[in-house]
């Protein structure tokens, strides 16, 4: 009897595009809003 | 067509930002997004110490410009997979039933579209902040971001033509040697740059290194002089260099066949010297693997090639500023580099992109003797990076103002030193190099590096003044005696070890 192949690991399914656009659409706001900060402290 | 294309878009970028994940198997976070955010962060700091009443709006853009386009143009050479990218994707459009057009037109998209990514990060802070200079008006933030983006476009544009061209005449090695040298060098020439260019942002262009004409030649001062002083003619120049580029990208797009891929040339010089030390038997095996792979290897050239570009820069800049009397001290330690850059070049032998080659050394007898690997890894570092370098720094001693004979004694004293301190280095090598596939950092031991650093460093300045004399050229040539003696020593005892009976 051979034995029972071992079934494969469940792949990790937590990449997800729009996550990402929405975590850089995030960046983006705060690399504006930061130097905005600075401008108004600095002027 | 628009499906086609999507499709092709969505499967690249998944790749961009997580398949330096996937392939590490470490679960599903995004390294490009985490890139984004250190370089953004970067960029807002530097534009904030930049603002100042004194810099004036086209200094400032020019060196806000000046860093973005830098850390786009690395990240351009940074690609360590490009090779198995470049076959993925040829497997991926050749079988799959879209016209030749919609591959180039996805291409294009998917290039434009991580470039824009990448680059709207690092623009964004200077782009707010080019408010605080005289004579910025509201639109000005919006053409900065825009310039940003064309500088980026330009830089990364031109290294990747120029990857490919190395790709099409001399193959996938040139070609990643190409990009390891295109990345030292503008390490070199950023930390150059910015460390000289920084004391005149304050004063015309004029009192710049280089003055008017070096500006000239650089495309973000093109992209400055738009921004902030309103010169189209400049706008019009950054156009047309776009615009070529293109034509030349789109010129290059013609694939070429694998016919030539790891075509096997005649063993160069530095090759047949090692293997002349190694002498015959295992150690000779040993010393040319190792050999060939320093040079072969796009990880260890792509890790390793950017560290020879700092002390190139540090170089560049002691030159400016030196009395020809210091000059042969200064030359001296300089020499001393390659030797103190060592522990961390040996801290990447062990690994290599797929490792299938650790079976050889497995399954030879006494193949897998660290003594074998010590060996092999000592007359490879010695004949294939310290020689040549050394050489080539020696015979350069002439820009520092002094006797070539003075730089090649001094370069043949920092050889025997470099022997010296690679041999102490590669103790800590326990297989052979260029076998293992972890993708890990190996934890570097900064209390010797430190205390290497000081004795190399020390031991530079203590044999610099014998330079040029006759003393000098005996003790050269003795050390170098010496140093041939002590290699072809250390790999009889390697070869007698490994063909011992294991106990």
């Amino acid at each position: 009897m051979t034995p029972r192949p071992e079934p494969d690991p469940p792949t990790p399914r937590r990449e997800s595009l729009a996550r990402e656009f929405w975590a850089l659409a995030i960046l983006y706001m705060a690399s504006t809003i930061l130097p905005l900060l600075a401008l108004w402290a600095l002027t | 067509m628009r499906r086609a294309v999507m499709a092709l878009l969505r499967a690249w970028l998944i790749d961009d930002f997580f398949g330096v994940s996937r392939r590490r198997g470490d679960g599903g976070g995004s390294s490009l997004t985490t890139a984004v955010f250190g370089q953004s962060f970067l960029a807002f700091v530097v534009a904030v110490m930049l603002v100042d009443s004194r810099i004036g709006g086209t200094a400032y853009a020019a060196a806000n410009l000046s860093l973005s386009t830098v850390l786009v143009g690395l990240g351009a050479t940074a690609s360590v997979h490009r090779e198995a990218r470049r076959r993925a994707d040829r497997l991926l459009l050749s079988t799959a039933p879209v016209p030749r057009a919609t591959g180039a037109v996805a291409h294009a998209a998917h290039g434009a579209m991580r470039l824009t990514l990448l680059t709207i990060g690092v623009a964004l802070p200077p782009a707010i902040l080019i408010q605080a200079t005289d004579g910025a008006v509201p639109t000005t933030s919006l053409v900065y971001v825009a310039v940003a983006i064309a500088c980026a476009a330009l830089l990364a544009g031109g290294i990747e033509l120029a990857t490919r061209a190395a790709d099409r005449l001399g193959g996938p090695l040139r070609a990643a040697l190409v990009a390891g040298v295109a990345r030292a060098l503008l390490l070199a020439g950023a930390f150059a740059g910015f460390a000289t260019c920084a004391a005149a942002l304050d004063e015309s262009v004029d009192a710049l290194p280089g003055g008017r004409t070096a500006a000239l030649a650089w495309p973000p001062y093109w992209a400055a002089r738009l921004v902030a002083a309103g010169d189209l003619r400049f706008g019009l120049a950054l156009l047309v260099a776009l615009c070529v580029l293109s034509l030349l990208a789109l010129l290059s797009r013609a694939e070429r066949g694998d016919v030539h891929a790891g075509r096997l040339g005649r063993p160069g010089p530095t090759l047949r010297l090692a293997a002349h030390l190694a002498g015959p038997g295992p150690v000779r095996g040993a010393t040319v693997y190792a050999a060939t792979m320093l040079y072969r290897s796009p990880g260890f050239r792509a890790r390793v090639l950017p560290l020879l570009g700092l002390p190139l820069a540090m170089a560049l800049i002691a030159l400016d500023a030196t009395a020809p009397r210091d000059a042969s001290m200064l030359f001296g330690i300089l020499l001393q580099l390659p030797a103190i850059y060592t522990p961390l070049l040996v801290a990447f032998l062990p690994f290599v992109e797929g490792g299938s080659a650790a079976v050889v050394f497995r399954t030879s007898p006494g193949g897998d003797d660290p003594r074998l690997a010590r060996a092999g890894a000592l007359i490879a570092l010695t004949t294939r990076l310290h020689l040549p370098v050394l050489l080539t720094a020696g015979a350069a001693a002439a820009a520092f103002g002094l006797p070539v004979v003075a730089g090649l004694t001094l370069a043949a004293i920092s050889l025997a030193l470099a022997v010296a301190a690679t041999a102490i280095a590669v103790q800590r090598l326990d297989g052979a190099p260029f076998t293992s596939d972890r993708e890990s950092v190996p934890p570097i031991d900064v209390g010797q590096l430190l205390t290497g650093t000081v004795l190399l460093g020390g031991a530079g300045a203590a044999v610099a003044p014998l330079a040029g004399g006759l003393p000098g050229a005996v003790a050269g040539l003795g050390a170098l005696g010496l140093a041939w003696r002590f290699l072809r020593r250390t790999a009889a005892a390697a070869g007698m070890a490994a063909q011992e009976p294991p106990r």
